[in-house]
C-alpha cells in the first residue's frame, strides 16, 4: 500500500572520534627524532658549554693539588722537602748513614696515604705467624722501617699456642723500648705468634682484607719502607725472585731445593751482581735469604759456592743482624 | 554388710520381688568381696613369704648420728673399669628411676657425675625390692651397695659410660618430696634443643626461685667450681707477686664515690652506708706502707639497672699497688695477673668448661700474652673507620664498646685487651691527669669479649692537686675531707683497679646473664633466696 522511503542508510556510520581532547606530548620525543631536530642549531653551543665546564674542572683540580702540597709543607715542621721519588731518577735504596729524626717526619704523609687510614693516629700493623716457622724477612724489613719511621714494637703470644715459645722469639724485634707510649710513635709493628698455616698481615679490618703469605707481607712492608726501586724492569725481576723464593724454594723437598739453588748459583755467578737484584740490595735478597734459611738444612751444607758467598754478604749487612740471631 | 542384709531379710519377709532380687544381688556382692579378701590375704601372705630380700632395702631411721658406721662410700666419679666386679657402697641422689617388669633402672647422680644402676630380680633381689626401688622419689638421697660391672655398649647418657652398678642393697637416707618445682633434666637442656623437640626448658626466674634445685645441675656445679677457681687463681697469682691480702670495712660513714648509688643502713643513732668499693681503704693501706694489696669482698651498688650484667651486690676483686716511676708498671702487673688466671682456667678447669659448653655453647676464650694495650685515640680511629661518629672526649657507650671488641677481635684475634689513656673529662676526680696533654688521663679500662670488666687509673696522691680536681668536678670538699687528709703524710704514687668476680666468670664462659654466675643474685627486683 504505502512504500516509505528508507530513513536510515545502510552505509556504515561515520567514525566517531574516540579521543575527547588531544594535547601535544610533554615528554621528549624519541632521541632520533629529537637529536635530528635539535642538534642542528644547538650542537655548537652545547659543545662550547661542555668545554668550558671541563676547563673549570681542570683548574679546580690543579688548585686542589697546590693546596694539598702547601698543606703538607705547612704540617711538616722541619727538614728538606722531599715528595715521592722523582720519576726517572732511580731513588737509591741505600740506607742513610745515620737515621736522623727529621727523616721520620717527612714520611708521615706517605704513611697515611699508603695505609689509607685517617691521619693523626699511630698505625698498628699486625703480623701473625707461627713460632715454628718465623718469617725472617719481616724481621729484616722491620730494621728498614726503623730507619724511616719511629716504630714501636710489640710481640705477643696467642693463647692457642701450646708449646712454650723460646725467649729469642719474644725478643725478636729487639728489647722493649723505654718509651712505650704508643702515640709518640708513627708506626707500631705487632707480631703475634699463633698457630697459623702461613703468615698474615692486617692493618685496617673495616675496609681491607688481610695480606696472606710471607712473600706478600714482605712486599707490603718493603713498599711501606719506601724502598721500591723506580725502574719497572728491576721491580718485575725482584717480584719474580720473591715468587721463586716463596713458591719454589720454601715448600721444596731436597731435590727441588737443589735445582733451585743451581738456578740461583747461575744467576749469582754472573759478573757485577753482588746482590740478587743486580747492583743494588733489594727485596729479592731479603726474601730469598729468608726462604733459604727456613727451607731447612744446616747452614752451608749442599749450598753452591756463589750462593754461599751471597749469603755471607747478606748476613754481613746491618739490617740482617737481628734475624741472623734467630737462626 | 552381710549382717545388715540378713537383718533386713529377717525383718522384711514380705518384701516384693524387687526386694528379693536386691537381697540376692547384695549377697552375691558380699560373697565376691569375701572371696577377694581371702585371695588378697592369701596373696600377701604368699608375697611376704617370698620376700627374701626384705633386709636389703627400705627406709632406715633418720640419721641422728646413732653410731659410726664403718663403711667406705665410693664417689661416683671414681667408678670405672678398674673397679669391675668389686662390691661397693655409693651414696648418691636418684636422678631418674624407671621399672620394666622384673628390672628397675636407676640413674644415680653425684655433683657432676652420674652412673646407671640396675635392680634386677635375682638371687638376692626380690620383686618387692624392685618395686620399692621404682617408687623412690626423684632427688632422694640413697645408699646403695652393688657390684660394678663392665658394659659392652657405652652408656651415652651418663658420665660414667663404661660401667654400671648392679644393686644388691638400697636404703633411702633422705626422702624427697614427690612434686619437684622444676625438673633437673629440663634445667640442663640447651636452648636450641627445646625448639626442635618441643620439650621444656626452665626459665631464669624459676631457676632463681628454686636455687637449691638449680644448683644441683651439672652445669651449675661446673660454673661455680670455675668461679671458685677464678678466686683461687687470683689469690695465688697475687700472693706469688708479693701482694698482701687485706680486709676492708663494708659499713662506712661517707659514700666513697658519687653518693647517689649507696645503700643506707641505720647505725645505732645515725646512718651509715654500705661500701660501693674498697677504694678508699685500699689507698689508705698504700699510705700505710703495704705497697701491694688486694682484697676480695662484697661490693654494694644501689643502681636501679635491670640489665644482664648488673647486680646490686657482687664480689669485687680489687688490687692497689704503689709503683716506682710509671703507672704502666701497675697496668702490666694487672694484665699479667688476668692472663695467669685465664691460663690457669684453661689448664686446670677444662672439664668444667666442657660441661658448661654442653648447655651453653660458646667460643673458647682467646687472649694474648703479654696483654694487648691500645690507646684511646687508636680505638676512636678504629670506631670512626667503622662508621661510628664520636667526639674526641666522649666516653664509649655499651654498643660502641661491643663494636670495638669485635673490631679488636678481627684484627688481633683476642677477647681480652686493655684500653689506655682515656680522656680526663669522663673519669672520676681522683684520676691523675697526663703530664703532657691535660685532656688525657692516666687511666685504663680492660675488656673481655667487648664488655668492660675493670676500670682503673693512677690515683692522685698529692692533696693539693686532689683538692683542685675535686673543686673542678664540683664536689663538696667537706664530704671528702677525710679522704684528702689520708694523703697528707707522704703518700707514694699508686694505681690499681677492681674486677667483678661474677662478670669475669660470665664473660670467660661466654654466658649471657650475670645471674647465672651468681649463686644467690641480688638485683633491684630480687631479695630472696
Amino acid at each position: 500500500m504505502y512504500k516509505v522511503k528508507p530513513f536510515y542508510s545502510s552505509a556504515p556510520l561515520e567514525d566517531l572520534p574516540g579521543c575527547m581532547y588531544r594535547l601535544p606530548g610533554v615528554h621528549a620525543a624519541p632521541p632520533g627524532v629529537a637529536a635530528a631536530a635539535a642538534s642542528q642549531g644547538e650542537d655548537a653551543t652545547l659543545l662550547e658549554l661542555e668545554q668550558r665546564q671541563e676547563a673549570m674542572l681542570r683548574r679546580l683540580h690543579k688548585l686542589r693539588d697546590e693546596v694539598d702540597d702547601l698543606a703538607r709543607a705547612v704540617l711538616v715542621p722541619s727538614g728538606p722537602q722531599s715528595s715521592a721519588p722523582a720519576a726517572g731518577a732511580s731513588s737509591s735504596p741505600q740506607l742513610p748513614s745515620c737515621p736522623a729524626h727529621h727523616h721520620h717526619h717527612q714520611h708521615v704523609g706517605q704513611l697515611d696515604t699508603i695505609l689509607g687510614m685517617g691521619g693523626g693516629v699511630v698505625h698498628d700493623i699486625v703480623v701473625v705467624a707461627s713460632p715454628a716457622r718465623p718469617p725472617l724477612s719481616v724481621i729484616v724489613l722491620h730494621e728498614l722501617l726503623r730507619h724511616r719511621y719511629r716504630v714501636l714494637t710489640a710481640v705477643h703470644v696467642h693463647s692457642n699456642v701450646t708449646a712454650p715459645v723460646p725467649p729469642a722469639l719474644r725478643l725478636c724485634l729487639g728489647p722493649p723500648s723505654a718509651n712505650d707510649s704508643r702515640s709518640d710513635h708513627q708506626l707500631v709493628l705487632t707480631i703475634i705468634w699463633k698457630d697459623v698455616p702461613r703468615p698474615e698481615l692486617r692493618v685496617d679490618v673495616t675496609h681491607a682484607c688481610p695480606v696472606l703469605g710471607e712473600g706478600n707481607v714482605a712486599r707490603f712492608l718493603w713498599a711501606l719502607a719506601g724502598a721500591t726501586r723506580s725502574d719497572p724492569v728491576a721491580r718485575t725481576q725482584d717480584d719474580a725472585w720473591v715468587d721463586v723464593a716463596m713458591l719454589q724454594l720454601l715448600p721444596a723437598g731436597p731435590k727441588e731445593r737443589a735445582s733451585v739453588l743451581k738456578v740461583l748459583n747461575a744467576e749469582l755467578g754472573r759478573p757485577g751482581r753482588p746482590w740478587l737484584g743486580g747492583a743494588e740490595f733489594s727485596l729479592a735478597d731479603i726474601v730469598m735469604w729468608s726462604a733459604l734459611a727456613q727451607s731447612g738444612g744446616p747452614a752451608a751444607v749442599g749450598v753452591p759456592p756463589h750462593v754461599a758467598h751471597w749469603r755471607l754478604v747478606c748476613e754481613a749487612h746491618p739490617t740482617f743482624q737481628t734475624a741472623k740471631g734467630l737462626l | 554388710m552381710s549382717d545388715a542384709a540378713a537383718a533386713a531379710s529377717e525383718e522384711g519377709q514380705a518384701t516384693s520381688k524387687k526386694g528379693l532380687k536386691k537381697q540376692q544381688k547384695e549377697a552375691e556382692k558380699a560373697a565376691k568381696k569375701a572371696e577377694k579378701q581371702a585371695q588378697a590375704a592369701a596373696g600377701q601372705q604368699g608375697s611376704e613369704e617370698e620376700d627374701y630380700a626384705k633386709d636389703h632395702y627400705g627406709v632406715p631411721p633418720m640419721i641422728q648420728s646413732q653410731e659410726r658406721v664403718d663403711r667406705v662410700l665410693v664417689r661416683v666419679e671414681e667408678l670405672a673399669v678398674k673397679n669391675a666386679d668389686q662390691k661397693l657402697w655409693v651414696r648418691a641422689r636418684v636422678h631418674t628411676s624407671r621399672s620394666k617388669g622384673k628390672q628397675c633402672f636407676l640413674v644415680l647422680r653425684q655433683q657432676q657425675f652420674n652412673v646407671q644402676g640396675i635392680v634386677a630380680v635375682g638371687q638376692n633381689v626380690s620383686k618387692q625390692m624392685v618395686k620399692f626401688a621404682a617408687s623412690i622419689n626423684k632427688e632422694s638421697i640413697v645408699d646403695v651397695e652393688g657390684f660394678v660391672r663392665k658394659v659392652d655398649q657405652k652408656i651415652e647418657s651418663c658420665t660414667q659410660q663404661d660401667v654400671e652398678l648392679h644393686i644388691e642393697q638400697i636404703f633411702v637416707v633422705s626422702m624427697s618430696d614427690p612434686k619437684l618445682p622444676l625438673q633437673l633434666d629440663d634445667a640442663t637442656r640447651p636452648e636450641n634443643d627445646k625448639e626442635e623437640d618441643g620439650r621444656a626448658t626452665v626459665n631464669q626466674d624459676t631457676r632463681l626461685d628454686n636455687r637449691i634445685l638449680d644448683l644441683r645441675t651439672t652445669t651449675s656445679q661446673a660454673i661455680f667450681r670455675l668461679q671458685a677457681g677464678v678466686c683461687h687463681l687470683f689469690r695465688e697469682t697475687l700472693i706469688n707477686k708479693g701482694f698482701v691480702e687485706i680486709q676492708t670495712p663494708k659499713i662506712i660513714s661517707a659514700a666513697s664515690e658519687g653518693g647517689a648509688n649507696v645503700f643506707t643502713v641505720t647505725y645505732f643513732k645515725t646512718n651509715a652506708y654500705l661500701a660501693q668499693s674498697p677504694q678508699l681503704y685500699k689507698q689508705m693501706c698504700i699510705s700505710g706502707d703495704f705497697e701491694k694489696v688486694f682484697c676480695i669482698g662484697p661490693v654494694f651498688r644501689a643502681e636501679d639497672s635491670n640489665t644482664h650484667r648488673h647486680l646490686t651486690e657482687f664480689v669485687g676483686l680489687d688490687i692497689e699497688m704503689a709503683f716506682n716511676y710509671h703507672y704502666h708498671e701497675v697496668v702490666e702487673s694487672i694484665g699479667d695477673t688476668l692472663v695467669q688466671i685465664f691460663k690457669g682456667l684453661q689448664t686446670r678447669y677444662q672439664t668444667e668448661i666442657q660441661t658448661v659448653g654442653r648447655q651453653y655453647p660458646a667460643e673458647p676464650f682467646k687472649f694474648l700474652e703479654p696483654s694487648l694495650r691500645l690507646e684511646f685515640p687508636e680505638a676512636l680511629a678504629m670506631l670512626r673507620e667503622a662508621g661510628v661518629e664520636m667526639g674526641d672526649e666522649e666516653d664509649l657507650s655499651t654498643p660502641n664498646e661491643k663494636l670495638l671488641g669485635r673490631l679488636v677481635k678481627q684484627k688481633y684475634d683476642t677477647d681480652f685487651f686493655i684500653l689506655d689513656k682515656y680522656p680526663l673529662a669522663v673519669r672520676p676526680f681522683y684520676t691523675m691527669p697526663d703530664h703532657r696533654d691535660p685532656k688525657t688521663s692516666n687511666s685504663y679500662d680492660m675488656f673481655m669479649r667487648g664488655e668492660e670488666i675493670l676500670s682503673g687509673a693512677q690515683r692522685v696522691h698529692d692533696p693539693e692537686l686532689l683538692t683542685e680536681r675535686a673543686r673542678h668536678h664540683g664536689i663538696d670538699l667537706e664530704k671528702i675531707k677525710a679522704y684528702i687528709d689520708s694523703f697528707r703524710y707522704g703518700a707514694p704514687p699508686h694505681a690499681g683497679g677492681g674486677i667483678g668476680l661474677e662478670r669475669v666468670t660470665m664473660l670467660y664462659l661466654g654466658l649471657h646473664n650475670v645471674r647465672q654466675t651468681s649463686m644467690f643474685p641480688r638485683d633491684p627486683k630480687r631479695l630472696t633466696p
